[in-house]
C-alpha cells in the first residue's frame, strides 16, 4: 500500500517547510534548555566542559528530527495514522474475503435499494430545475366555475399569452410542448424531437446561458428558417456540436440551429425536451397542437406574495379571455414549480414517499445485519484489542480503528449499492404509474446520487460500528484480553440478539406490507366493472387542424364506419373519454320535481358517446334502448342515464323511459351502473350519456371490439386509420393495458413490496444463520463433551435451535404492532384487506419463522455432526 | 546515536506514555527533569533517547492526558513545565494494573509451573 503511505510523507514534508510559529520558537528554545541542563549536569559529574558539550548533544539525538517528529504530531499526525488504520482495515478485508464478501453484500443490498428509489424520487419530487433561482417559479392553475360546472385550466390561448405577459407583479413565460416532431439533419437522418415552442423572455427570465452559440429572445419572431435551439442530449445525440448554423429540417419546415442550452431540458420535468423553437412557429410545425393552451409559469417579482399575484392573475385573466369567464367565478392558484411541470407527479408522490419509508426500513434491517456481522467478529477479535490497550493504545485510536474497518466495508458496499441501484431504478421505473402516456422523468447519475449513497455508507458505517464501540467502551483491558468472560458473553449475545429481532420485526412488516398489496390488488382486478376488457382496443385520434369545427362530427363518425369495417373487428363505436380513465365531464342536471339540497346534487358525469357504445363496450342495459342514429339525428336531445339516476329519480330503470330532464333532454334507456374512473369508484353517482355530436371534440377515443387478440389487429387498424388520413397519428391500446394502468399505482407498491419484503426476509435469515454459525463454533466443545456424556443429538438440536426460535419470535411479536400501525396509516392504498387481517399476519409470521428455522438449522447442523473425539482432541 | 552501553534495555513500545505519567504523577517537572528521573529511578537500566520525550510529551498532551506552562526552574531560567491532568492521571492508574497483568501473564508464560 506505498500510494497510501507515499502522500503523507509528501505532505508532511510540505507542511514542515511552511511551518515555523510561535509553537516551534518554543520547542526549539526547551530542546535548547534540554541540552544545556545536560551539560551542566556532566560537568556537575566531573566531565571535561567540552566533551560535556559534546555528550549532552549525543545523548539528547538530532534535535532537528525531534522537532521534525514533534510536529508530526501536533498537525499531520492524525493523517499518518489514519492511513495506518486505513492500510491494517484492508490488511483485514484481504484476510477474511468471505467475511467481508457477506458483509458488503448484505449492506449493498440496503444500499441499492435506497439508491433505486432515491433516484427516482429525486428525478420525480426533489430535483429542482436548473434554472436561476428555481424557488421563485410558481405554475398556475386557473378554475373557472360556471353554472356548477368546473373547468380546470393550466394555461392560456396563443392569442392571449401577450396580455398576460403585461402582468406588473412577476415574470410571465410561455411554452407549448409538441411530442414527436420529426427532425431531420442534414446529413440525412431523421429522428423524433419532442420540442418545445417558448416566449421570446423564455431563456432570460429563467436565467439560462448558452454552451455555444446563442439562446432564443424575443428578437425571434415567425421567422424562416426558425431558429432552433438544442438542448445538449440532443446535440450530443445528433453531434452537432460543430453545426451551429446547420440546417435542419422540422416536420418538413425549414430551421436553422442558433445554439445549445447548457444542461436543461425544459419547464416539463415529465416530458425533457430535444429542442427549443419560438412560440410563434409551432403553428407551421405542429398545426394540431397550435390550438392547444399555452403553458405559463411566473417568476414572481421579488417581495409580491402568493396571495397577491392570486388575485391579480384572475383579474388579469378575465381581461385577457373574456369568452371562457363571461359570467363565471374565476379561482386561481399559484403552486411551486421550482422543480417543474409533471402532472404525473401527484400520482407518484406518495408511491415515492412510501417507497423511501419502505426502502429505510431494509437499510436499517442491512445496518443490523452488518453490525451483527462486525460485533462477533469484534468478540473474537477481543483479546488482540485488550493486549493493544494493556500496552497503552487510546480507546479514541482503536474506536477509530474500528469505525474505519467498517467504512471500507460501508464504501465498498456504497459502491456496489450505487452501480447495483443505478441499475436496478430504470426497471423499477418501468412498473411506475403514469398519469401520461409516456412520462419520462429523466434519471441522472449524478453527484447528488453518490452523495447520497456516501451519506448512507457513513451512517450505515457508524450504526454498524456502534454495538461494537459500545463493548470496547464498557470493558476494562483485562476482560477484553480475556476474550469471553461469562457476563460479557451474555452482553454481548444479548446485543446480538436485539439486532435480529431488529431484523425479524423489520422483514414481518415488509412481509405483511407485500401480501396486503397483493391481495388489495387481486381484489381490484376482481372488481366488476360493468363492461368487458377482453378483446378490448382503444385508439386515441387527435384530429386538430385537419378538419373545419363544423366538420369533426362527420370526420369521427367516417373515421369510426372505416374502423368497425376492418378485418379482425367485431364492432366499433367512440367516445370522447376512453374507459377508466382519470378525466372527468361533468354537466348540472335539472330533474323536474327534484330540488337538489347541496352544489353536488345538481352535478353528473356526462360522457358523450357514439352510436352503439354500449353494444360495444358489452354493458347491460336494464331498460330501453342506447344510443344509435336513429335517435340522435332528430330534434329531440337523448340521453341514456345509469341504474343510480334511474332509482333515484324514477324508482326503477323501467320508470325512467320517457322521462324528460334538463327541459328538453329525453331518457330513451337505463344501463348497469360500471366502473368510470378507478376500480375504487364506490357509488358511481349519476351519470349521463349522450350523444357524441354535441360535443364537437377534436380529439375521440375509437372503441374497437376484436374478434381475437386486439394487439392483432392493431396493424389491420392502422392501415386503415392511414388510408382514411395519413395525418392522423392514433395511439392505440387494449383494454387490459388499460386496466393495468389504472392500477399502476397498486402494482408499483406491490412490486416495491415484494422485492424489498424478500430481500429483508433473506437479510434476515443470514443473519440468523451467522449467529447460530457463530454460536456453534463457540462452543463446539460443549457440545462434543454432551455427546461424549451421551446427550442425543434430538437434544443438541433442541439446545441449538431454542434460541434462534425464540429470537425469530420476539421479532414477530415486536413487528406485529409496528406492521399493523403502518398498514393503518396507508390504508388508503389498500382495497378489501384490512389493517389487522388474521389470515395475512399469521401466514406472514409462519412463512419467516419457518424461514428462520431452516437457516438455523442449515447453521446447527455442524454442531450435532460434530464427532466428539475429533472436537474434543483440539 | 549509537549505544553507550549493552545492558541498557530499549523501552517497549507505548510504555514511554506510560513512564512520563508515571513520573509526572509525583510532581510538576520539565522535559530533562522527567528523562533524568526515568533515567536515575530505572538505576540506569531503561534508556529513554532524550529526544524521544518530546513527540511523546506532545502526544500526550494533545489526548489531554497532560498539561504544560510556562515558568522558572530553581536556578532561574525559563523552562517548560509539565504536570498530570485528572484524565492522566486515570489514565495511569489503567494502564498500570493492565501492565500488571500483562507482566504476570509473560512471567506465568516464561516459567511455566
Amino acid at each position: 500500500m506505498a500510494f497510501l503511505g507515499d502522500p503523507f510523507r509528501l505532505l508532511r514534508r510540505l507542511a514542515s517547510r511552511f511551518r515555523s510559529g510561535p509553537l516551534d520558537d518554543e520547542l526549539r528554545e526547551e530542546i535548547a534548555q534540554h541540552i544545556e541542563h545536560r551539560r551542566l549536569q556532566l560537568i556537575d559529574e566531573g566531565m571535561d566542559p567540552r566533551e560535556a558539550a559534546y555528550e549532552a548533544r549525543r545523548m539528547f539525538g538530532n534535535p532537528t528530527v525531534v522537532r521534525e517528529r514533534t510536529r508530526d504530531v501536533w498537525s499531520l499526525g492524525w493523517i499518518e495514522t489514519l492511513g495506518q488504520d486505513i492500510r491494517y482495515a484492508l490488511r483485514l478485508v484481504r484476510r477474511s474475503p468471505s467475511f467481508t464478501a457477506f458483509a458488503v453484500l448484505s449492506l449493498a443490498t440496503g444500499i441499492g435499494s435506497a439508491i433505486a428509489v432515491f433516484d427516482i424520487a429525486d428525478a420525480v419530487l426533489f430535483r429542482p430545475l436548473p434554472v436561476t433561482r428555481p424557488d421563485e417559479l410558481r405554475a398556475f392553475r386557473i378554475d373557472i366555475l360556471l353554472q356548477g360546472a368546473t373547468k380546470t385550466v393550466g394555461g392560456v390561448p396563443e392569442a392571449a399569452v401577450g396580455d398576460i405577459q403585461r402582468a406588473d407583479f412577476a415574470d410571465f413565460v410561455g411554452f407549448r410542448l409538441s411530442e414527436d416532431v420529426t427532425v431531420q439533419g442534414a446529413s440525412g437522418d431523421t429522428r423524433l424531437g419532442r420540442t418545445e415552442f417558448v416566449t421570446g423572455n423564455y431563456f432570460e427570465v429563467l436565467g439560462l446561458n448558452p454552451r455555444a452559440g446563442r439562446l432564443l429572445t424575443s428578437e425571434d419572431g415567425d421567422s424562416t428558417p426558425i431558429p432552433l435551439v438544442l438542448s445538449e442530449r440532443l446535440s450530443r445525440a445528433l453531434s452537432v456540436d460543430r453545426a451551429l448554423g446547420q440546417r435542419i429540417d422540422l416536420n418538413g419546415r425549414e430551421a436553422v440551429v442558433v445554439g445549445i442550452v447548457s444542461g436543461f431540458d425544459g419547464l416539463a420535468a415529465d416530458r425533457p425536451a430535444d429542442l427549443f423553437a419560438p412560440l410563434a412557429a409551432g403553428r407551421r410545425v405542429d398545426p394540431s397542437q397550435a390550438q392547444f393552451a399555452v403553458t405559463m409559469v411566473a417568476r414572481l417579482h421579488p417581495g409580491v406574495t402568493t396571495a397577491a399575484a392570486e388575485a391579480k392573475l384572475g383579474t388579469l385573466y378575465r381581461v385577457a379571455v373574456p369568452s371562457m369567464t363571461r359570467g363565471a367565478e374565476v379561482r386561481t392558484t399559484l403552486r411551486d414549480a421550482s422543480r417543474g411541470i409533471a402532472a404525473a407527479r401527484e400520482l407518484l408522490e406518495q408511491p415515492l414517499r412510501l417507497g423511501l419509508a419502505l426502502v429505510s426500513c431494509l437499510l436499517l434491517i442491512a445496518c443490523a445485519n452488518t453490525g451483527g456481522l462486525l460485533l462477533s467478529r469484534f468478540v473474537t477479535r477481543q483479546p488482540e484489542f485488550g493486549l493493544r490497550v494493556a500496552i497503552g493504545a487510546g480507546r479514541w485510536r482503536l474506536a477509530r480503528q474500528l469505525a474505519i474497518e467498517s467504512l471500507v466495508i460501508a464504501i465498498a458496499a456504497a459502491t456496489t449499492g450505487l452501480v447495483a441501484g443505478w441499475l436496478a431504478a430504470p426497471i423499477l421505473m418501468r412498473v411506475l404509474p403514469q398519469a401520461g402516456r409516456d412520462a419520462a422523468f429523466e434519471l441522472r447519475f449524478d453527484a447528488r446520487l453518490v452523495a447520497f449513497a456516501l451519506v448512507l455508507a457513513v451512517v450505515a458505517a457508524l450504526a454498524a460500528t456502534a454495538a461494537s464501540l459500545a463493548r470496547l467502551w464498557h470493558a476494562d483491558a483485562r476482560f477484553l484480553m480475556q476474550g469471553e468472560t461469562r457476563g460479557g458473553a451474555r452482553r454481548s449475545r444479548r446485543l446480538a440478539t436485539g439486532l435480529i429481532v431488529a431484523q425479524v420485526s423489520c422483514s414481518l412488516l415488509l412481509a405483511v406490507g407485500a401480501v396486503s398489496m397483493g391481495r388489495t390488488l387481486a381484489n381490484l382486478r376482481r372488481v366488476p366493472l360493468g363492461f368487458v376488457t377482453e378483446r378490448l382496443l382503444l385508439i386515441d385520434v387527435n384530429a386538430a387542424g385537419l378538419t373545419t369545427e363544423e366538420d369533426i362530427a362527420t370526420y369521427h363518425a367516417q373515421l369510426n364506419e372505416r374502423i368497425a369495417s376492418t378485418p379482425g373487428v367485431r364492432g366499433a363505436t367512440m367516445a370522447q373519454l376512453g374507459v377508466l380513465t382519470s378525466a372527468t365531464t361533468t354537466g348540472t342536471v335539472d330533474v323536474p320535481g327534484f330540488v337538489p339540497a347541496t352544489d353536488e346534487d345538481r352535478i353528473a358525469k356526462v360522457f358523450f358517446v357514439g352510436p352503439r357504445y354500449f353494444e360495444t363496450l358489452e354493458m347491460r342495459m336494464l331498460a330501453g334502448v342506447g344510443i344509435d342514429a336513429t335517435n340522435t339525428s332528430g330534434r329531440q336531445q337523448v340521453a341514456v342515464v345509469n341504474e343510480r339516476f334511474a332509482l333515484l329519480h324514477f324508482g326503477s330503470a323501467a320508470a325512467a323511459i320517457g322521462h324528460v330532464f334538463n327541459r328538453d333532454v329525453r331518457i330513451v334507456g337505463v344501463v348497469a351502473d360500471a366502473r368510470y374512473n378507478t376500480m375504487r369508484d364506490e357509488a358511481a353517482g349519476r351519470v349521463i350519456f349522450v350523444p357524441y355530436a354535441g360535443a364537437h371534440r377534436v380529439s375521440m377515443v375509437h372503441i374497437a371490439r376484436t374478434q381475437g387478440d386486439p394487439t392483432q389487429a392493431i396493424t389491420a387498424i392502422r392501415s386503415a386509420v392511414a388510408s382514411f388520413d395519413p395525418r392522423l397519428r392514433p395511439k392505440f391500446s387494449t383494454g387490459e393495458q388499460t386496466v393495468a394502468a389504472a392500477l399502476a399505482k397498486e402494482r408499483f407498491f406491490g412490486a416495491i413490496a415484494v422485492v424489498l419484503a424478500t430481500l429483508a426476509a433473506l437479510l434476515a435469515c443470514a443473519g440468523l444463520y451467522a449467529a447460530v454459525a457463530y454460536t456453534v463454533a463457540q462452543r463446539r466443545c460443549e457440545f462434543a463433551l454432551r455427546l461424549a456424556l451421551g446427550a442425543s443429538r434430538r437434544n443438541l438440536w433442541m439446545l441449538v435451535l431454542r434460541d434462534p426460535m425464540r429470537t425469530t419470535l420476539i421479532g414477530i411479536l415486536l413487528g406485529a404492532p409496528a406492521a399493523y400501525l403502518t398498514l393503518r396509516s396507508t390504508a388508503s392504498l389498500l382495497f378489501g384487506v384490512g389493517a389487522f387481517d388474521l389470515a395475512t399476519f399469521f401466514s406472514c409470521a409462519g412463512g419467516l419463522m419457518v424461514a428462520g428455522i431452516a437457516a438455523s438449522a442449515w447453521a446447527a447442523r455442524r454442531a450435532t455432526q460434530t464427532d466428539p473425539a475429533v472436537a474434543l482432541r483440539q | 546515536m549509537g549505544k553507550k552501553r549493552g545492558d541498557r534495555q530499549e523501552l517497549l513500545p507505548g510504555t514511554l506514555d506510560m513512564l512520563i505519567l508515571k513520573t509526572l504523577s509525583r510532581q510538576v517537572m520539565h522535559g530533562y527533569g522527567i528523562a533524568e528521573h526515568i533515567r536515575q529511578v530505572s538505576v540506569d537500566v531503561l534508556k529513554v533517547e532524550e529526544g524521544s520525550l518530546y513527540p511523546a510529551l506532545q502526544r500526550l498532551q494533545l489526548q489531554g492526558l497532560i498539561a504544560s506552562e510556562w515558568g522558572h526552574s530553581a536556578n532561574n531560567r525559563r523552562a517548560r513545565y509539565y504536570r498530570l491532568t485528572a484524565a492522566g492521571r486515570r489514565a495511569l492508574g489503567e494502564s498500570e494494573s493492565s501492565f500488571s497483568r500483562l507482566i504476570e501473564a509473560i512471567a506465568r508464560v516464561m516459567k511455566p509451573a
